[in-house]
């Protein structure tokens, strides 16, 4: 792979196996796209906000968030932002 | 700061064309920018970048958001907080740009070239010569079902996701498409790979456990 910026290979990843199983572990036939999740983020943040059971209410945003780093890392940082200590 | 506004406030704002409008605007931008600051530097990836870079980080994330919210508020949905809603896209607008920025050296034209996502890629995996030969024997039907069953556009957004680890909007940009059609590829690979070793009679988390 290239990544000039880098210029060197991906470090070598003791579990890709792993990674890989636990990706096959967590894959559903039905699962949301991130288009998707992400019209539901703003929802599904405040619930999380507001101290709510997630997982139970809203359990396929719940389950992408577990496959996908980009769309949790896009929550909590939009849980970060909403409870910043700003005053 | 004024009194928070309702969501129909702010729609009734945004829509008009004198000063109220003007003055949402504002107030988003601050209130964006503000948060995003503190957001930024809680970031380890930003440790070393200092306050006043953050600062600018964070208000040319804003400005930037609130071009998006301006254009976009009509489809506001009325699910959350209107704040909520703007946040949500001024964090997307933020860690896009800095992914890309990550980012902006990738080629997949080098890893096509060469076949390196190949499944044989798992082969390199770096664990104990003790590694047990029931392991040994799934990597061995992983790989050969990833040849097998998936497409070389498959196994290279595959690859790409969980070794490079090269975030979908980033991967779709690459290989021409857009993220919701790379999620469904990569699910129906997913998918495909699941069963295939189902079928073969192992299961993804019995194998797992077999691990730790």
């Amino acid at each position: 792979m290239l990544l000039s910026r880098q210029g060197n290979p991906p470090p070598s990843q003791p579990n890709l196996i792993q990674k890989l199983l636990r990706m096959l572990a967590l894959t559903r036939e039905r699962e949301l796209t991130c288009d998707e999740v992400f019209d539901l983020m703003d929802y599904y943040t405040e619930l999380e906000q507001a101290g709510e059971n997630v997982q139970a209410l809203m359990p396929q945003v719940a389950h992408h968030l577990q496959i996908c780093p980009e769309c949790r890392e896009e929550c909590e940082a939009l849980l970060a932002v909403l409870t910043a200590n700003v005053s | 700061m004024a009194p928070e506004r309702t969501n129909e406030q702010w729609i009734s704002d945004l829509s008009d064309d004198g000063a109220a409008r003007d003055a949402a605007i504002q107030y988003l931008i601050t209130w964006l920018e503000r948060r995003l600051f503190f957001y930024l530097r809680e970031r380890s990836d930003l440790a070393r970048v200092n306050a006043d870079e953050l600062h600018q980080m964070a208000a040319d994330f804003a400005q930037d958001s609130v071009l998006i919210i301006i254009e976009k508020y009509a489809q506001f949905a009325g699910r959350s907080k209107f704040t909520t809603w703007a946040a949500k896209i001024a964090v997307h607008q933020a860690l896009g740009e800095m992914r890309r920025a990550r980012w902006r050296d990738l080629s997949l034209d080098e890893l096509t070239q060469n076949g390196s996502f190949e499944p044989r890629f798992l082969s390199s995996d770096q664990r104990s010569p003790e590694t047990e030969a029931i392991q040994k024997q799934v990597m061995a039907i992983v790989m050969d079902v990833m040849q097998r069953d998936l497409s070389e556009r498959q196994r290279l957004a595959l690859y790409s996701r969980l070794v490079l680890g090269v975030p979908i909007a980033i991967l779709a940009e690459q290989m021409q498409t857009n993220t919701n059609a790379l999620y469904k590829l990569i699910h129906d690979g997913r998918k495909r790979l699941k069963e295939r070793l189902l079928e073969k009679g192992i299961s993804p988390e019995e194998v797992l456990s077999t691990f730790r």
